[in-house]
């Protein structure tokens, strides 16, 4: 079986768009999250989410005219960190016709703007029929969730296969984790493997708040996502995207790879043609809650399962994980059951090492978290650094592990556990290590 | 509306969201223990009620009121709720046994105390409300 | 990718579950498609006119309680869901496996594969309704404040793309490794392959996989129009006929398979998936992606062809069935559905007869497998 390596990472987050810029926020505690201005949500129940900045679309438009009239927003915010990503390994114009790409989306329903104009009819699906149809030149009301993957994929000839999983928050870090049984596997020695998602809309932000998970302290937003804290009321919604380059390791040093010398001030690799090495890929596990449909299993046998296979599948035992890049939602059960599920798989260990929560910065990012989360990861054994929980002020009898919460931590531990656990039970769990011959 | 008649407006609408047959349901039963509530269910049932009866039921109703009745009090502490909350909500959900309302409860675990006589009175003092007169226009 | 797998311990096929168009087991939809009967009608929910398609595949009276019973849990479903559970419970049934008797649940691994605009206009009407202010143009305030309030709080159980999937799981007590794909017959295959590699690998004891799809409603008709699905209709009066069903196979390897008793319908002995660049050549792509396949040349070929669709590979069988055109494209749930009539066939024909299941249709993912009769 092939050893698997992270060779590139592009971000785009609520944090910050690049790399970069992501992992410097990140780790100084900055919250990504405020007000939504990507709609009106001054009437909504949630009025906060965690946006992308500043990321300029018509430039992107410019560098890929496949999707020139991409309405979909979520398409974009892959763009962006594929092209990061595929860059940082030096493969922008690289040779990926036997490339895997594996990605991760979330749910694409259709514009509503395309369709109240059929709402006054008694009979809305003949309206709509007889509205959209006849304009041959409109784009579509519905994004298929393959697009990502398709203009991708056209666009630097990956041919090796693309996947596209839909399984919602479980998603991001399940391409991961497929990717590198594709590799590890021979199927290919080069994957792209990332996701991209956007619930900053009417229906996601709706849809969400009538499901009562979601944070409405819209008064002070920064705040709002407190995961592990004792106030804990809900998580807040975010968008971003992620990819991540993995290759084998014998494909990475044929191309001249070498441990990226750690650079305090900044990860840009000027080599671009050479592969850097950030960390490796050690295993993956995935399960299902197969208990209820709204509620985690009180025990969280789901996320237990999960953990102990990416701890089998990578060879290593409860003492050898250093870092625990939690869930961490900020939703009451969903902290909860997480902390008993690390104590039960990693025991005493538990409370030895860091368990941080991204998303008390980034907010939950669905379909994208997974994958944020393991570039996080990666950064974290990278750079020797782990990120806070912010907000986390108040203690929770039932959330007793080390949480970072006093600021970002000094690390040379050697692995990084990550988890991601779904809404209709899918869990995922990917354990990292530092890249050592 | 009489207790009976409500209740009997609410027994199929349980029985849509958990399944359990009309004929066991009762004023007594503990939707979640009882019968098999879960989140959904629950947050489908106020919807459920919403529309049957043309009432409004605020997400965290019970808390709502308990937080009113303590102003400057305090809620919760460390996630569980104080003495002073668990007094009121006592007193507001009488129909759940008091000895239920401990200390170490939190406010998350609220919902799986909630009894169909919880429901059916707090319908009766909604539509009463609307009888009053609304309060808000 | 393997062309040929080792007989060693193969994967084998172990039961199938099937809710079609054509009917709810293989053998009914290999008669009914052998005979001649088509699905193919007039939709019978909404009218057809304004679009390039006059028909669709629907599934006379189907209900999901006759497969799984009185559940709370069906209130939560959509169509797709409602199939995608049937069809596992009928795999499930037909395989005769129990979980956590026969295998722990957390080695029963989960892959499916659901399709494009799974929700209905139905469903989402009353939030569409009242976020349109009176020239119908979107409203995002009265989304908020109006709209949010009429909608029933389950709506977003009954959209999102991975449900279907994790109702299976919940019904079946499947607790092992997953994904859910989206939205092609491809990704139906990824399902398949994912099923196949994970018990190969041994991450999994069995695996169920299949896929679930919908396209009998408007809103589906819409986004396939849009898509360019229709347009072999709109040039040459003929082209897919979108359909709705739901199919699953129950996998596992040969050798706990036959431990355990169970009745073996075939071996995977090989697949082949291939990324289908946009100016290949129909046939000649296709026939180069499946020859490492049918050397020598299969019994039976389960064909992906559909009108208007160039999905073939000039392979020549003894026997070459048709579902496509006659029992609907099942688009998400496709894969599934020829893999299954494949095993059907080979359980027809006897050991040592190999069938060629074609997975092919929209998008860039194509997908063979080959079947072999133990």
């Amino acid at each position: 079986m092939n050893r698997v390596v992270v060779t590139g990472i592009g971000v785009v987050s609520p944090v910050g768009n690049g790399r970069e810029t992501f992992w410097r926020n990140l780790t100084a505690g900055t919250s990504g999250l405020g007000p939504i201005t990507l709609f009106d949500a001054s009437a909504f129940p949630v009025r906060i989410g965690g946006e992308v900045k500043g990321l300029d679309l018509a430039d992107l438009g410019r560098r890929f005219p496949e999707a020139a009239r991409e309405r979909d927003r979520k398409v974009w915010l892959g763009l962006a960190a594929a092209e990061e990503a595929l860059a940082d390994a030096g493969f922008a114009n690289g040779d990926l016709r036997e490339a895997a790409l594996h990605v991760g989306v979330g749910l694409e329903v259709f514009f509503l703007e395309d369709v109240t104009a059929a709402a006054t009819e008694a009979d809305m699906g003949r309206a709509l029929a007889r509205l959209i149809l006849p304009d041959a030149g409109r784009e579509p009301l519905q994004t298929p969730l393959d697009r990502l993957g398709q203009v991708l994929g056209d666009h630097y000839g990956i041919f090796g296969g693309r996947y596209t999983n839909c399984s919602a928050c479980a998603a991001g870090a399940q391409v991961i984790g497929e990717a590198l049984r594709d590799l590890q596997e021979g199927n290919c020695a080069v994957a792209l493997a990332g996701a991209a998602d956007s619930m900053l809309n009417p229906l996601g932000v709706g849809g969400f708040s009538l499901l009562r998970v979601l944070s409405t302290e819209n008064d002070r937003p920064q705040t709002a996502c407190r995961p592990f804290d004792a106030s804990r009321e809900g998580t807040v919604l975010g968008e971003g995207g992620a990819f991540l380059v993995l290759e084998t390791l014998d494909h990475a040093r044929a191309r001249g790879a070498r441990l990226a010398v750690a650079r305090p001030r900044g990860l840009s690799n000027p080599r671009a043609t050479r592969a850097a090495i950030y960390a490796e890929v050690l295993g993956y596990g995935a399960s299902m809650d197969a208990f209820r449909v709204s509620d985690p299993e009180p025990g969280g046998r789901g996320a237990v399962l999960a953990m102990t296979k990416a701890l089998a599948d990578a060879g290593l035992r409860p003492e050898e994980v250093d870092c625990v890049n939690a869930h961490g939602t900020g939703t009451p059960k969903n902290d909860a059951v997480e902390t008993a599920a690390v104590k039960e798989v990693l025991g005493d260990r538990a409370r030895r090492i860091p368990v941080h929560a991204v998303k008390s910065m980034t907010g939950h990012m669905i379909a994208a978290s997974g994958a944020v989360e393991a570039a996080a990861a990666v950064l974290t054994l990278r750079t020797g650094t782990v990120p806070p929980t912010i907000n986390l002020r108040t203690p929770d009898p039932e959330c007793d592990l080390d949480y970072v919460a006093d600021g970002p931590r000094p690390f040379d531990g050697r692995t990084v556990l990550a988890n991601s656990f779904g809404f209709g039970g899918q869990n995922a769990a990917l354990l990292f290590g530092r890249y050592e011959r | 509306m009489t207790e009976q008649e409500i209740f009997e407006r609410l027994a199929p609408l349980i029985t849509e969201v958990t399944g359990i047959p009309p004929e066991t349901v009762t004023m007594d039963s503990v939707l979640v223990t009882d019968l098999g509530a879960e989140s959904i269910d629950l947050l489908d049932l106020s919807f459920l009620i919403e529309e049957a009866f043309g009432i409004t039921i605020e997400a965290n109703e019970f808390e709502a009121q308990v937080r009113e009745r303590i102003p400057g009090g305090v809620y919760e502490r460390s996630g569980c709720l104080t003495e002073e909350a668990l007094a009121e909500l006592r007193e507001a959900m009488p129909e759940v046994e008091p000895r239920r309302f401990a200390p170490g409860l939190r406010a998350a675990d609220i919902p799986s105390l909630l009894t169909v006589a919880v429901f059916v009175h707090l319908v009766q003092r909604k539509l009463d409300q609307h009888v009053e007169g609304p309060v808000h226009a | 990718m393997p062309e040929e797998m080792p007989v060693a311990d193969s994967v084998v096929v172990t039961g199938v579950g099937t809710v079609t168009p054509l009917g709810a087991t293989p053998d009914e939809v290999l008669r009914r498609v052998e005979a001649g009967e088509s699905a193919a009608r007039p939709p019978s929910r909404f009218d057809a006119a304004p679009f390039s398609c006059p028909v669709c595949a629907e599934i006379p009276d189907f209900d999901p309680r006759r497969f799984v019973g009185e559940s709370k849990a069906l209130r939560l479903m959509n169509a797709d869901a409602a199939l995608a559970v049937a069809a596992a419970r009928l795999a499930m049934r037909d395989a005769r496996l129990a979980v956590d008797a026969d295998y722990p649940g957390d080695e029963t691994a989960l892959y499916g594969a659901t399709g494009l605009a799974g929700v209905p206009l139905l469903d989402v009407a009353p939030l569409v309704r009242y976020s349109a202010d009176p020239n119908g143009r979107f409203d995002a305030r009265r989304f908020g404040s109006v709209a949010l309030k009429r909608v029933r709080p389950i709506l977003s159980f009954r959209i999102l793309s991975n449900m279907p999937i994790s109702f299976v799981s919940i019904f079946e007590g499947l607790r092992g490794p997953n994904a859910v794909y989206n939205p092609w017959e491809g990704q139906g295959a990824h399902a398949i392959v994912a099923g196949i590699r994970a018990v190969e690998r041994g991450e999994a004891a069995c695996a169920l996989v299949g896929g679930c799809d919908v396209k009998t409603h408007e809103l589906a008709f819409v986004a396939l129009e849009q898509q360019g699905v229709f347009r072999p209709w709109r040039i040459g009066g003929k082209g897919p006929v979108p359909g709705e069903g739901a199919a699953f196979l129950v996998l596992e390897s040969q050798r706990r398979a036959e431990a355990r008793g169970a009745r073996i319908y075939a071996r995977v002995a090989g697949y082949r998936l291939g990324t289908r660049p946009r100016d290949a050549n129909g046939s000649a792509w296709y026939s180069s992606l499946v020859a490492p396949l049918v050397s020598p040349p299969p019994a039976a070929i389960v064909s992906a062809a559909e009108d208007g669709a160039p999905a073939t590979d000039g392979t020549a069988a003894r026997t070459t069935v048709k579902p496509k055109a006659s029992a609907g494209n099942l688009f998400a749930a496709a894969a599934a559905l020829q893999v299954a009539l494949g095993a059907a066939l080979a359980w027809r024909l006897g050991p040592g007869a190999r069938i060629l299941a074609n997975c092919f249709g929209h998008g860039t993912e194509q997908a063979a497998f080959l079947l072999e009769a133990v």
